[in-house]
């Protein structure tokens, strides 16, 4: 799910940036530090869209001579939760599942998660396929998932779904086609 | 980080899940947004850009660009207005923010569709009828059609 949250981030400022653009300057440093990071915490920070609140600069003790702010930020986060549903693009499908990316998430579904009646089936491109031939599931293809587990790394998130359930699955091709 | 605050950090995971609407402290009373709000938002920056003609970081990030893409391909073609009826409907029904992102980026037709795509709705003492959900979801589906 994509939120609005507001979080809060000390940027240091060398001396040479003091002076009447320093505002500007220090939105400018805390959008290359935070914008596409990723946390455990609060997943994926896509866009700064305010600086909130800026504090006094505090000259640091290191014998530098920086400054450092204390900045609060309105951005906007993409956050997967356990539990959740949502749609994902399938980029690579293998014998023991298929990923699948939702936005900056990379997703796996293990083909222990993915319906009986569907088929891994190499012929042609990889894919799966169900019984009667109708449901096929390949590259590009637009999938409903539910998250069941997640692993977070330091900078990273990823996730486990399943498709096993009702009212998930296929929704459609891909570019090649549609229903 | 100390050690302790791994291992707490490791259980405020294990309590959060998004079927029971438990979102952990962070989350809990955030602002969700759905894909066609955060294809709003990601266009205007773009544009703001265009029109300044400099390219800024954040379009740049990986982030961003998956994020515009993914947004672009699972929002439909919903405009500006279309979006903001939407919000007000949802928040009309009494729901929480999060169940009403989820029904806008979901769109799901009936009330079972719904309650299991999003089966918080079906939480007891939570005041939410079938009736109301599925006339929403109706309202919601002729915003989509007449905008």
């Amino acid at each position: 799910m994509f939120f609005h949250v507001n979080l809060e981030r000390n940027i240091t400022l060398e001396p040479r940036h003091f002076g009447a653009r320093m505002k500007a300057v220090l939105e400018e440093k805390l959008r290359h530090e935070v914008e596409g990071t990723c946390s455990g915490r609060y997943g994926f920070i896509v866009m700064v869209t305010r600086l909130a609140e800026v504090s006094e600069g505090v000259v640091t003790d290191d014998g530098t001579a920086r400054a450092k702010f204390h900045i609060k930020y309105d951005c906007v986060v993409f956050r997967p939760f356990k539990g959740e549903v949502m749609d994902a693009v399938v980029t690579q499908v293998n014998k023991f599942g298929f990923f699948a990316e939702a936005g900056p998430l990379q997703l796996f579904v293990s083909n222990a998660l993915i319906t009986e009646d569907m088929q891994f089936d190499s012929s042609g491109e990889n894919c799966y396929v169900s019984d009667d031939q109708q449901i096929r599931i390949q590259r590009d293809a637009s999938v409903r998932v539910r998250i069941v587990g997640m692993r977070i790394d330091a900078n990273d998130i990823f996730c486990i779904a399943t498709i096993k359930d009702d009212y998930l699955g296929l929704i459609d091709f891909g570019s090649g086609g549609g229903i | 980080m100390s050690a302790a605050l791994c291992i707490g950090r490791k259980s405020a995971e294990d309590v959060e899940d998004a079927g029971e609407l438990r979102l952990g402290p962070d989350f809990d009373d955030a602002n969700c947004l759905s894909l066609a709000e955060v294809k709003i938002v990601c266009e205007s920056k773009v544009a703001d850009d265009a029109e300044q003609a400099e390219e800024t970081s954040t379009t740049r990030t990986r982030v961003f660009e998956k994020t515009l893409a993914y947004a672009k391909r699972f929002s439909g073609n919903t405009s500006s207005t279309a979006a903001a009826a939407i919000r007000e409907l949802h928040n009309n029904s009494g729901l929480h923010d999060f169940e009403g992102a989820a029904i806008s980026n979901l769109k799901p037709q009936d009330w079972d569709e719904a309650k299991t795509l999003v089966p918080s709705l079906e939480q007891e003492d939570r005041g939410l009828t079938e009736e109301g959900i599925q006339a929403m979801l109706d309202e919601m589906s002729n915003v989509r059609k007449f905008e």
